[in-house]
């Protein structure tokens, strides 16, 4: 008996050796392309490709500065801002709009428009439909605009729309019937019950949306191609790839990275929780 | 009188539908015009053949185009390339994600911090990540090799991005891209795994693994279709990272069929150009929406099924 | 009440935060978008003082910095009241223009970029130049038109001032480190001194080839379709005398091509590997050989990469068989075409004329290294810097001419090859492995097909010379 408690005992510690080691392993797989940017980033380029030490010899803070300055990026960091936080808005005003009455109210063509948004989880014709997108957009004059990227990057919503659905369903009915008597109208409804009830699961939304858009990389990119002052950060890193300059400066690659992935990282830290708890409402319901 | 409460009625359901289509609208505007518009121009450009402005009007060509998906070769290599993605980057992930599940479920300070490290690079981009990697598997001087080199664990660059290696690799970055998501499904799956049946495995005398293996391990069933279904459905939509990373080469070796549809509207890299082909390029994508949409509903129905057997 | 005013207010604000962002996406010319300040429509608007603004869209930025000396000079001293905007395009520039062709946004004036051209030169998208030409400047640019390329049914759309073509860069310590004595002329010797140099050097990082295989249509461009041009006198694999595509005779070339890549020959990561990182390696001493333009390489190693120009020096490309059967294409690049379509094209070509086509600017481009100058006056001229007078073969030579337009370099749409164009198809033989002979046929019958069929639709033209001669073209 004793001896078996010993054995168990042996092997629980086995295990759990094991899975530390997994876990290190694991750990550092996923962490060490992030420092390698953000030390990267701040090695000179020669240090970067002769191939060093894990940390920078000297610290280059003029990385920074170049990519700042002479690459543009001030520009490119507006513009992801300015993008991300529109893009935000717009997704999350449309989706709680048309989640809220999809939820509550039966009119003409409700039905097939459910059908409609719940197909487009299985129908994907991938970036291709850039193109047509793309010229609707000119034929309204918006191609040029912020206010077209703005919808490009928005879009159907579907996923979002259904998922707000979904979670306004879940809101007892009495409620709204309560603020009908005393005079609400749908609108108020809207406003006044469900808007501040449905709180957390918009937050969900606004996060994805955000960074969606912040790490889009093909949307934008077809969407800025001939229109190169509005590209945003995650784009005009990834062109640095391409430019003459690109393998005498992976130092900049780096900064430009750095600048790129740091905001995100910040929101991150900030609401890692909503993030993580977000995946999960979004898998369950969705 | 009667006649006046139907118009009366009329009026009412007329205010309910404008009101309901207030709120509709916003998103339906964004609906049409990004998932329904251009859904409609590919369906039909399908049956032309079209060069864009400056190359003459469309041609219809009927059927041809699809005629043409079939006979090439290259795009069918682009759809086993695709289920080799999709296969690899699933077999290895989930049970990664799932044993990191297992060990950071219980909620301490460490766990969380360990979790949200494996989590971080979900949020990252992956295009941006993509050049990283691009540096860091290159095979003359990234860092990768040198750290290999270095250890004396290979005496030659390994060609990371060479044909025999470079699925490899990018299943490698999908995994680092894609294991912190999983494994947070996981350790909600797990959550939900009942405390009486674990406290009742726990009175039998069942050692951990005889629990992981009878109780856990088969109650994952319900979140583990929910992770294959969105495994199944990234992998056919993953182009961002092939684009960067590897651009489709090298002889195709990672070229995955989305991108084989884009490729035929936009080039695939700023140093290539491309002859615009929309309505073979439209082929290719439909003919490629089918071959996801069939995969996403044979799972469908092969996982009801699996409900029936436990 | 007061509860159901605070209702409508929220409704109301949800509904106007809408609408003004709707609002802004048609309005939005007034909203300040920081984007478009800085961007060449935001600017156009911006400049107060009523100048004419000519927007030039350039690919190129090798010669970036030497040109917008040029055009700031132009836009402090004219007297005309033009603005010139030069705004760098460098990469998706064919994307760009199509884009900026279908809004009707395309520059006043655009660098040349041979796909761009012929896909919008029959639309009357280009100006003749020879509407606003006087006769002396007519008479100076004679021997820069060649009709058929730059000039069709009487009307000039560019005038080529700087050419480009192939050419074997090599690292002279390492040739003489192993003791090669010249440069290999035919591609069996390229192979022998390649695997010399990997064999005898790799334990230091030194291989004896390389070449940028990621992109092959970039890398085939400048090597291989050259020297079949010469080997064989087909272009593109197109047969001028016969009419047809033909893709047989490069069978052999391939065959070194895929010794050239093996593992045991070429650099490691040629596979996925760009022209700019290979200069550096190459600048490093890491790399024996490889090849690449003319026109780029001086101005590479001088500023990008500095590397001590006795180091390197460049050769003919190595052909099969060694004997000279054709011409090798000399590529014009620094040509310009005027937008037909812009308000302002008398105003471009002034520019253009003032700017670019002065012999000031053409001489010290020469000097500067920036492309090698086609025209007779200028290269008499000019006096050339050390890099390039000391490398013979940087400059254009007999083996070197200008060669006619194949069926799809004339238009794109004319010749739509079903499966993989001929430079993804090569990468199946060097990189696949597939049977060569097989392989080759298939893609003659591909571009043979797809070439009749552009002709049956009557978007292309048959295209046969009679008695061609590849040496005399």
């Amino acid at each position: 008996m004793e001896a078996e408690a010993r054995s168990k005992k042996g092997s629980a510690r086995a295990v759990g050796v094991c899975s530390v080691a997994f876990l290190v392993v694991m750990m550092v797989f996923t962490i060490y392309p992030i420092l390698y940017t953000v030390f990267g980033s701040l090695k000179t380029n020669a240090e970067l490709t002769s191939g060093g030490s894990f940390f920078p010899k000297e610290w280059q803070f003029q990385n920074y500065y170049q990519a700042f300055i002479q690459a543009d990026f001030i520009k490119y960091t507006w513009n992801s801002v300015i993008l991300a936080v529109s893009t935000m808005v717009l997704a999350v005003v449309t989706c709680a709009l048309a989640g809220f009455i999809l939820a509550r109210r039966d009119f003409v063509g409700k039905k097939i428009l459910l059908a409609l948004y719940t197909s487009m989880m299985f129908i994907s014709l991938g970036s291709v439909t850039l193109y047509p997108i793309y010229q609707l957009l000119q034929k309204l004059g918006l191609h040029k605009n912020i206010a077209g990227l703005i919808i490009a990057l928005t879009g159907g919503q579907a996923v979002n729309v259904l998922l707000v659905m979904g979670f306004v369903k879940g809101v007892p009915k009495e409620l709204d019937e309560a603020a009908i008597i005393d005079g609400c109208s749908i609108y108020g409804v809207f406003g006044r019950i469900i808007l501040p009830i449905i709180k957390p699961i918009l937050a969900v939304v606004a996060l994805f949306v955000f960074r969606n858009t912040w790490n889009d990389y093909v949307t934008t990119l077809i969407m800025t191609i001939s229109n190169k002052g509005m590209q945003t950060l995650t784009v005009a890193v990834v062109q640095l790839k391409y430019s003459v300059n690109a393998a005498a400066e992976w130092h900049i690659m780096l900064a430009g990275a750095s600048i790129a992935i740091i905001p995100i990282l910040i929101v991150y830290l900030l609401c890692n929780k909503q993030f993580i708890a977000g995946l999960t409402a979004g898998a369950v319901k969705g | 009188m009667k006649q006046q409460v139907s118009t009366e009625h009329k009026r009412v359901v007329l205010k309910r539908n404008l009101e309901s289509y207030v709120f509709m609208l916003p998103n339906l505007v964004l609906f049409v015009v990004c998932s329904i518009y251009p859904i409609i121009w590919t369906l039909k450009y399908v049956f032309f053949q079209y060069g864009g402005i400056g190359t003459g009007n469309p041609k219809w060509v009927g059927l041809e185009n699809l005629a043409r998906v079939f006979r090439d070769e290259v795009y069918w290599k682009s759809v086993i390339n695709t289920f080799i993605y999709g296969f690899g980057k699933v077999i290895l992930i989930i049970p990664l994600a799932f044993f990191l599940a297992l060990i950071l479920v219980k909620q301490t300070k460490f766990n969380s911090f360990a979790q949200s490290m494996v989590f971080l690079p979900t949020i990252m981009s992956s295009a941006v990540m993509g050049l990283v990697f691009y540096l860091l598997f290159n095979a003359y001087n990234g860092e990768i090799n040198q750290y290999l080199l270095n250890a004396g664990i290979i005496s030659r660059p390994i060609n990371w991005l060479g044909k025999e290696h470079a699925m490899k690799t990018l299943v490698i970055t999908a995994i680092w891209g894609g294991v912190g998501n999983y494994m947070v499904y996981f350790i909600a799956g797990i959550q939900q795994v009942s405390k009486d049946a674990l406290e009742s495995a726990k009175i039998d005398g069942a050692g951990r693994l005889q629990t992981l293996w009878y109780i856990t391990i088969p109650m994952m069933g319900p979140i583990l279709k929910i992770i294959l279904m969105l495994s199944i459905t990234s992998a056919f939509n993953d182009i961002t990272n092939v684009m960067v990373l590897t651009e489709g080469g090298p002889n195709n070796a990672t070229m995955v069929m989305a991108l084989y549809g884009y490729k035929y509207f936009f080039p695939v890299s700023a140093s290539e150009s491309v002859i615009p082909q929309y309505g073979y390029g439209a082929a290719v994508s439909v003919v490629s929406a089918v071959i996801a949409g069939a995969v996403t509903v044979i799972y469908l129905r092969l996982s009801r099924k699996l409900d029936d057997v436990y | 009440m007061k509860m159901t005013r605070k209702r409508r207010l929220t409704a109301l604000f949800l509904t106007g935060a809408m609408t003004a962002l709707f609002a802004a996406g048609c309005g939005g010319q007034t909203t300040g978008d920081p984007g478009q300040a800085d961007g060449g429509q935001g600017a156009v608007q911006g400049t107060g003082d009523n100048k004419t603004v000519i927007r030039i869209w350039t690919k190129d930025r090798h010669d970036a910095k030497y040109i917008q000396e040029k055009v700031d000079a132009y836009n402090s001293s004219n007297t005309d009241n033009i603005a010139v905007e030069y705004e760098l395009y460098t990469d998706n520039f064919d994307q760009a223009v199509d884009l900026a062709v279908q809004s009707g946004e395309l520059p006043d004036i655009l660098t040349l970029n041979d796909q761009v051209y012929s896909q919008y030169v029959n639309q009357g998208q280009w100006l003749d130049l020879y509407e606003y030409m006087d006769d002396d400047m007519k008479e100076y640019f004679k021997e820069e038109v060649y009709p058929g390329i730059n000039e069709i049914d009487g009307k000039l759309y560019y005038i080529p001032t700087c050419g480009t073509t192939g050419r074997l860069v090599y690292n002279k310590e390492i040739f003489e480190r192993v003791g090669i004595s010249e440069p290999p002329k035919t591609l069996a010797e390229m192979v022998e001194d390649a695997r010399l140099i990997t064999t005898q050097l790799s334990g230091e990082g030194i291989y004896g080839f390389a070449q940028h295989m990621k992109s092959a249509s970039s890398a085939l461009e400048r090597s291989l379709d050259l020297g079949m041009e010469r080997e064989n006198g087909v272009k593109k694999g197109f047969d001028f005398a016969k009419g047809v595509y033909d893709f047989t005779g490069y069978e052999e070339a391939l065959g070194y091509w895929t010794q050239l890549l093996a593992e045991d020959v070429a650099f490691p990561g040629c596979e996925s590997l760009d022209i700019d990182p290979l200069r550096t390696q190459f600048a490093n001493g890491k790399i024996g050989m490889y090849i690449s333009w003319t026109h780029s390489e001086p101005g590479v190693y001088r500023e990008q990469f500095p590397m001590d120009s006795s180091k390197w020096d460049v050769a003919p490309i190595p052909t099969s068989t060694g004997v000279e059967s054709g011409k090798q294409n000399i590529k014009f690049t620094s040509g310009y075409l005027i937008n037909a379509k812009s308000p302002n094209a008398d105003k471009a070509f002034q520019v253009y004329k003032n700017i670019f086509a002065s012999e000031d600017f053409l001489v010290g481009y020469y000097e500067g290294g920036y492309g090698v100058s086609i025209i007779p006056q200028i290269v008499k001229k000019a006096n050339l810097n050390e890099e390039i007078a000391g490398k013979t073969w940087l400059q254009m030579q007999d083996i070197d001419g200008v060669l006619p337009m194949t069926p799809q370099e004339k238009n794109v749409q004319a010749v739509i090859v079903e499966g993989e164009d001929y430079y993804k198809t090569f990468e199946s033989i060097y990189y696949g492995g597939a049977d060569a002979k097989e392989t080759l046929r298939d893609l003659t019958d591909r571009y043979n097909r797809a070439y009749e069929k552009g002709i049956a639709d009557g978007v292309g033209e048959k295209l046969v010379i009679e008695q061609y001669d590849p040496l005399n073209a």
